[in-house]
């Protein structure tokens, strides 16, 4: 019987790293081709580094790299500004209508881009006359499309604690709703709070068919022009945004794992 | 701190079809500690919700020391509040917790009081930690020094012990009238466990369908209730078949004084406390013992008397003599008993 769990037991083990290995080459082949692409040209990594010599040979692309950064940043106050009070409001005061609040959050992840952008172009039509042509206004329309992904990690955030009696027991000693918001609802939400943030700005960087069909600049955009004349420059860039995204996703299992350990303790 | 008088004048509260509170009157001395009980959905806890104003009543006045604060929000009522559910903020030590109130108010620096609320629930070992670190009567007392840290004028609590198992449960109870007294503070308790009841108030609202049916000391309840459903809520009763002769009840061959018969006529329900119920065995008895549970200091016996089943306590140094299948005869003591009709 012993003989025949440990035979099991090594299987399922020889399994995992079969598995381990087919999926690290179908991930890591494609980085690693990258890589390799990109240092044909040895003066491509070179440039990458300095900023001034790539903005003179590559004005489009920085111009591009910091438009999306500007773009994530904004997107990520933006979509936190906007839906860290709903949420908590939404739980506190109208328990009745989350449902319709998720499934509107829900709705931009079944509409397809081009479809969303079929849709946003009258409405961008008004934001340019209003605001101008500027690439910073696709914070709007960013804070649309990620909408699923915040909402579903603030939701869950929510989920973990008892919002109604905390805020309760907060207003009982004297904290009006804005103070039962800021002190005790979101510190108790913090990590709930980076992870939308960190989807947020993983998702504006890797974003391009909205940018491009609305005729904006930003990273994704850039880098399929700048791809036309120098394909190792743009793989490398392309590189170094995926890299950007894999340590943001990281640091995002980092914090929910210290705020799981966090949570844990004596009954 | 002074108690402080609390005057609920005809609130009513409806959530669609149902009446949570109807027409609900309650007026509170200054110091006084009442417990409201009552089933499940009575609407106790929409009583204690309005008075907290975390529940708008549709209509009626909540009158707190002479003021009316029915149009207050919650937050500038200055009543504390314990919680069903642990309620301390998950961020903050048991120290920050009880410091949250006094900060809102200005008076942080205020010589140790946040500290002075841990010792008074014994505590004071504990002002690093945090909630998780603590176990459920450690986190319900931490609130309730939160609670009273603020100096309330009405602290409430809201079934703060149904979370806790049954020894930390008694514990706390003792605790919480002993630090009641000590303050001084009004109190109203929302609870649905009578014993807890009995044992903590002053004076005790059985509610029911958003009424208040009685409110009266702890004694009078159990003894004199002043309603059927009063008497079958609070303790334990036997449902006993009787007739109403000469403004008496007659039961099983004896005749007991009624406590609210006055109208009552012909057949009835009467409502027989178990210690009412004397148990001796006969050999010509016209019971039969059927079980015999032991509790303790007392027992309890159930016997049959034909078609009828008659619970009675017992000194468990008796319980020998009473093993089912003995023949005994039954006396009840002339206690006034409530009847249904």
């Amino acid at each position: 019987m012993a003989g025949v769990i440990a035979r099991r037991a090594r299987r399922q083990s020889v399994f995992r790293w079969i598995v381990l290995v087919v999926l690290g080459i179908f991930f890591l082949l494609p980085l690693a081709a990258m890589v390799e692409f990109s240092t044909r040209d040895s003066s491509t990594w070179p440039l990458l580094v300095h900023w001034s010599q790539l903005t003179e040979k590559y004005p489009d692309l920085t111009d591009g790299i910091l438009q999306s950064l500007g773009q994530a940043a904004l997107t990520a106050v933006l979509m936190l500004v906007l839906l860290v009070p709903t949420a908590i409001w939404v739980r506190l005061r109208l328990p009745k209508v989350r449902r319709l609040i998720e499934f509107l959050c829900l709705l931009p992840l079944t509409i397809p881009a081009i479809v969303l952008v079929v849709g946003l172009a009258p409405v961008y039509a008004w934001v340019n006359y209003f605001l101008g042509g500027s690439s910073l206004t696709l914070v709007f329309a960013y804070a649309v499309l990620v909408l699923p992904y915040s909402y579903r990690a603030i939701d869950a955030g929510l989920s973990a604690i008892d919002v109604k009696t905390l805020a309760e027991a907060a207003r009982s000693l004297g904290s009006g709703y804005a103070k039962v918001m800021w002190s005790v609802v979101l510190p108790n939400i913090r990590s709930a709070v980076l992870s939308a943030a960190f989807l947020t700005v993983a998702l504006v960087l890797g974003e391009f068919t909205i940018a491009s069909l609305l005729n904006r600049t930003n990273l994704q955009v850039v880098l399929v022009l700048v791809g036309k004349n120098s394909a190792t420059v743009s793989v490398a860039v392309s590189f170094v945004a995926l890299l950007l995204a894999f340590v943001l996703l990281m640091l995002l299992s980092l914090f929910e794992k210290r705020s799981v350990k966090g949570s844990k303790g004596a009954s | 701190m002074t108690g402080v008088a609390v005057h609920l004048d005809g609130l009513r509260r409806t959530f669609g079809s149902v009446h949570a509170l109807d027409n609900l009157d309650l007026k509170m001395e200054p110091g006084e500690l009442i417990a409201l009980l009552g089933p499940s959905g009575c609407g106790k806890t929409t009583a204690l919700r309005v008075l907290a104003g975390l529940e708008d009543a549709d209509e009626g006045r909540v009158v707190v020391g002479g003021k009316d604060v029915t149009a207050l929000p919650a937050n500038k009522r200055d009543m504390g509040m314990v919680f069903q559910a642990y309620s301390l903020f998950p961020h903050l030590t048991a120290l920050e917790n009880v410091e949250f109130g006094l900060k809102l108010r200005g008076r942080r620096r205020e010589a140790g009081r946040a500290a002075s609320m841990l010792d008074l629930v014994g505590l004071s070992g504990f002002t690093g930690r945090y909630p998780h670190q603590m176990s459920g009567g450690q986190q319900q007392r931490v609130a309730l020094a939160r609670a009273l840290a603020i100096e309330p004028t009405v602290l409430l609590l809201d079934e703060p012990l149904s979370a806790l198992d049954a020894k930390v449960r008694v514990q706390l109870r003792d605790e919480i009238r002993r630090i009641q007294t000590e303050v001084g503070t009004t109190t109203l308790i929302v609870t649905h466990d009578q014993e807890e009841a009995l044992a903590v108030a002053d004076r005790v609202g059985v509610m029911r369908a958003g009424r208040l049916e009685q409110l009266a000391a702890p004694a009078d309840i159990y003894r004199t209730p002043a309603t059927a459903f009063v008497a079958d809520f609070v303790g334990l009763s036997n449902r006993l078949p009787g007739t109403v002769v000469d403004g008496q009840v007659s039961v099983l061959g004896a005749r007991l004084p009624i406590i609210d018969g006055a109208s009552a006529a012909g057949s009835v329900t009467a409502l027989v406390r178990p210690e009412a119920v004397s148990v001796t065995p006969a050999e010509e008895g016209e019971g039969r013992v059927l079980t015999s549970s032991f509790l303790g200091p007392t027992s309890r016996v159930t016997v049959t008397v034909g078609d009828v089943l008659v619970v009675a306590q017992v000194a468990s140094a008796s319980l020998d003599q009473l093993t089912p299948g003995t023949a005994v005869t039954l006396t009840l003591e002339p206690i006034p008993v409530a009847l249904e009709s």
